[in-house]
């Protein structure tokens, strides 16, 4: 673990995710509003020292809506990349252990999905789906499988072979006995990696679809709503989406920064390249 | 090499299909009834139902589907329910002010992050590169909406050298209209391919063959550009292609920032009434981009790498 | 046979030192002295680690520095190389003096054609046409015995075999008729029949022109076939310089008879393991007093405390030990 946090990018990353972490946690104590409480004669105000990122349209503590909204727009971002995570390596693994006509029939529906820009896919999937919370959570979700599977399929193909794979089958086990006892271990450090870049990914599209007015609905604050409800006053109260703009790119940095850091730590062929230099 | 190439092209075939598919049955889950989205709220149940006989809405799913796609095949995507003219039509109006978007973009991008990306290999460890990689990291995580709107703040509100909205014609020329996407888009772009350029050319200038061209007393800059870069170029080839075929998806975002009449916003104000043919058309479109520039990357890419080209004949 | 103007090339006072992590260096060369002359050639042997190469891509000027720190001079016509601009070595580098390597696998760029590589030698350090840079270019590969040099000049280097891409690689250093030839390894990664071939086309080119060639390797059997002279390199130093005969006959440091001992000859029928005992030392941590101590069977008190001097036994032959 002390290993771990001397790799720079995961110190650096893992201190912005957990800062974010704490602030969804802690949000009621650390402002002094309620999210929703409209203000009216207090309306865009700039910053200042009530109001430390000043207060939106209706008077409503910017600050106070982007620590609430850090609760709403982790936990969608944790919901989909879980989603991903779950159909993408349980259905990888299947293809990488049973390879054939399985393995075939999954890439080309894997293809499909990828031949979509993701936004685009979350956009259609959560337009046809109707917005709420849970179905953010799977319009965000679905177009990150394909991440997941192509790892998990990766991974397991690598180590189909290996002698003690090939032990455990010749001995008789069971095919979901092996992928789960033998491959399913083997797995899981390498989809740790791409969840953190996976994380970063979720975080943009929910801010992204909540910039295009299609993401979670009023009035649970997440950071796409706050985004949305301020872009029209960029030019004259440009602190709403401002801050709410720069807490998600602080988050995604985070995240970003994590993943990296982790697969350097996991990857010590990449980490003696960069060493040498 | 002209196996691989029609390789490609064939396994496109049944991704394509299934895209029609998917994007089918998605659009027919959008909750509201396009008859009543055409005739208004105050429509008879008659006049309802003559729509949906016109339409072959009442057939079975099968059946429309079966319709639709032969006339997909046909290129007749359906009447827009908005534009009242056929989709194919005012999507194919509206597909070059995307596509020089995302040519621009991408080129711009791709040409500043090619220098970056080697002057942070060429100085690894030391300030430009801990600044490059710090302006790459910073790049790639913010949203392009963000930077969208503070290039419409600083150059549209305080500078005012380009237009709010970026759509030319009414005193906006060509050029002005497309700066804001643009810069916005290449700026994105520039930081993931800055970093594959300076990952990419870090493992190429630990090559045996770069001592080589030292050896030879070609200066650094040619064994920079042409010996390192050169092959260098191979890994970059696929993620510019990637970004290019992503750019249509991030162009639905960017045209709404700057409110460039591309196909990114036709689909969301498609999307705002319910129009969906268009959505559907859209779609498809933009996904069958996606794959077409996909191939041609997989053939840019056997065209750098002769170890492909040309195969091995020991 | 070595007068002072065929001297071309006089290594002087070399050292090399890489920093590591730690503050601390990795002294690779330590005060390398040594003198090429016109048509000579100079095996250099030693294990991997004891500095060879580094010597000579020194001389090449093809270790980046900083971080490296780099001591010394390397006189060649009359100037230092040391004190070059990048701009004039790179006029020197490849023209006059060249280099091949261990690796002939990787050491061509694989994606241009073999031809346009060889060319590009050609139009960075002559005054010539492209036109005439590839006919140039083919005459070299017929030079080294390419077989069907004209269908194979504008192949790429993944659709030759490495004994090819190694004469590809000799082409392209003789491209300026160089008077240097560095051979850092020719032969080592290539087949053994391979193996003899390229040293007869080395050995052959040589003695056509009056290119001098130092053949860097850690194969006595290559030294036997090719050089005249041998130094022989141990922790960065020169432990042993002679002419191969001399070396041969009568090896005089112990680190020497160790490596004569490693080779196993024809009149002993059962082959000697007899190899020199315990690894080279850590470059960044070497022993005081003479390097190869610790693994020395002769090694006194004098050897633990003092780093012997060169000694002149007889001429033409120069040794670095207490004990002769």
């Amino acid at each position: 673990m002390k290993n771990m946090l001397s790799n720079k990018f995961i110190a650096i990353g893992g201190a912005i995710i957990v800062f974010m972490i704490l602030v969804a946690v802690f949000a009621p104590l650390l402002t002094a509003y309620d999210y929703g409480m409209v203000d009216l004669p207090n309306k865009q105000q700039v910053p200042n020292k009530n109001h430390i990122m000043g207060t939106d349209l209706y008077g409503r503590d910017v600050w106070c809506r982007i620590a609430y909204g850090a609760r709403v727009s982790l936990f969608v971002s944790f919901a989909a990349v879980a989603i991903a995570i779950f159909f993408g390596s349980i259905l990888g693994i299947i293809a990488g252990y049973l390879k054939g006509v399985v393995d075939f029939t999954l890439s080309r529906i894997i293809d499909i999905m990828m031949a979509f820009p993701p936004l685009l896919l979350s956009l259609i999937i959560g337009v046809s789906l109707g917005t709420s919370i849970r179905n953010m959570c799977i319009s965000i979700g679905v177009p990150l499988i394909p991440m997941f599977f192509r790892v998990a399929r990766g991974v397991t193909l690598s180590i189909g072979e290996r002698t003690y794979v090939m032990a455990a089958k010749s001995m008789g086990s069971g095919s979901i006995k092996i992928m789960i006892k033998h491959i399913l271990p083997n797995v899981l450090p390498q989809i740790f990696v791409v969840l953190s870049l996976g994380m970063g990914g979720a975080i943009l599209a929910e801010a992204s679809l909540g910039f295009l007015g299609l993401g979670i609905p009023q009035p649970t604050p997440s950071w796409g709503l706050i985004v949305n409800e301020g872009k029209l006053f960029m030019f004259s109260a440009p602190w709403t989406t401002g801050f709410s703009g720069a807490f998600i790119a602080l988050t995604v940095l985070g995240f970003n920064l994590l993943g990296d850091g982790l697969r350097d730590y996991l990857d010590p062929k990449l980490k003696n390249l960069e060493g040498q230099s | 090499m002209k196996r691989y190439i029609l390789s490609r092209i064939l396994f496109a075939i049944p991704t394509i299909i299934g895209v029609f598919i998917l994007v089918f049955f998605i659009v027919r889950l959008i909750p509201g009834d396009p008859a009543v989205t055409m005739l208004g709220s105050n429509a008879t149940n008659e006049q309802i139902e003559r729509y949906r006989e016109q339409h072959g809405h009442d057939k079975p799913i099968a059946v429309q589907f079966g319709i639709a796609f032969k006339n997909f095949l046909k290129g007749d995507m359906g009447q827009s329910l908005s534009w009242y003219r056929p989709v194919r039509e005012v999507i194919f109006e509206k597909l070059p002010r995307t596509a020089e978007l995302a040519f621009f973009g991408i080129l711009f991008g791709t040409l500043a992050a090619l220098l970056l990306g080697v002057t942070a290999a060429v100085h690894r460890g030391r300030w430009p590169d801990l600044l490059l990689t710090a302006f790459a990291s910073l790049g790639m995580s913010l949203p392009t909406f963000y930077i969208g709107l503070w290039v419409l703040v600083i150059f549209a509100m305080k500078l005012k050298i380009i237009p709010v909205i970026s759509s030319f014609g009414s005193g906006v020329s060509y050029w002005q209209s497309l700066f804001g996407p643009v810069l916005t888009m290449a700026l994105g772009e520039c930081a993931l391919i800055t970093r594959t350029t300076r990952s990419s050319m870090l493992e190429i200038l630990n090559e045996d063959f770069i001592r080589t061209a030292r050896s030879k007393g070609l200066s650094e800059k040619i064994v920079l550009y042409k010996h390192a870069l050169g092959n260098a170029l191979i890994p970059i080839v696929t993620v510019v292609g990637y970004s290019l075929a992503t750019a249509f998806g991030g162009a639905i975002v960017l045209e709404t920032v700057f409110a460039r009449n591309g196909i990114g916003k036709l689909l969301i104000d498609g999307i705002n009434v319910r129009d969906y043919p268009l959505i559907q058309g859209t779609t498809i479109v933009i996904a069958i981009l996606m794959v077409l520039i996909n191939i041609i990357t997989d053939i840019i890419y056997g065209l750098v790498d002769p170890r492909i080209r040309v195969g091995e004949n020991k | 046979m070595s007068s002072q103007e065929d001297l071309i090339l006089q290594i002087q006072n070399l050292k090399v030192r890489f920093p590591m992590k730690n503050q601390s260096f990795v002294h690779a060369v330590n005060g390398i002295d040594l003198n090429l002359y016109k048509g000579d050639s100079l095996g250099v042997v030693g294990e991997s680690g004891c500095g060879k190469s580094v010597t000579f891509s020194g001389v090449m000027r093809l270790i980046e520095s900083p971080p490296a720190v780099i001591e010394g001079k390397i006189i060649f016509n009359n100037q230092d190389l040391m004190k070059l601009s990048p701009a004039e070595m790179q006029k020197i580098r490849g023209k006059d003096i060249t280099m091949i390597f261990q690796e002939p696998m990787t050491s061509l760029n694989p994606v241009m054609r073999i031809g346009y590589q060889i060319m590009e030698t050609l139009l960075v350090h002559e005054n010539i046409s492209k036109k005439a840079a590839s006919a140039r270019a083919l005459e070299l590969l017929e030079l080294v015995e390419i077989p069907d040099a004209a269908g194979r000049l504008w192949s790429y280097p993944h659709q030759l075999s490495g004994g090819l891409r190694q004469r590809v690689m000799i082409a392209m250093a003789l491209a300026c008729r160089p008077k240097i030839l560095l051979a850092d390894e020719p032969t080592t990664a290539l087949d053994v029949t391979i193996q003899a071939q390229v040293l007869d086309l080395l050995k052959r080119l040589q003695e056509e022109t009056d290119m001098s060639i130092v053949m860097i390797t850690h194969d006595l059997g290559v030294i036997a076939d090719v050089a005249k002279r041998v130094a022989v390199f141990y922790a960065g130093r020169i432990v042993e310089k002679a002419s191969t005969r001399e070396i041969f006959k009568n090896p005089l440091h112990p680190y020497t008879v160790g490596l004569l001992n490693c080779i196993p000859t024809i009149e002993t029928n059962t082959p000697r393991l007899q190899a020199v005992e315990g690894n080279i030392p850590d470059a960044a941590d070497f022993p005081p007093g003479c390097p190869f101590h610790p693994r020395c069977e002769k090694a006194t008190d004098i050897c633990h405390r003092e780093e012997p001097l060169k000694t002149t036994p007889s001429k033409n032959h120069q040794v670095a030990c207490h004990h002769i």
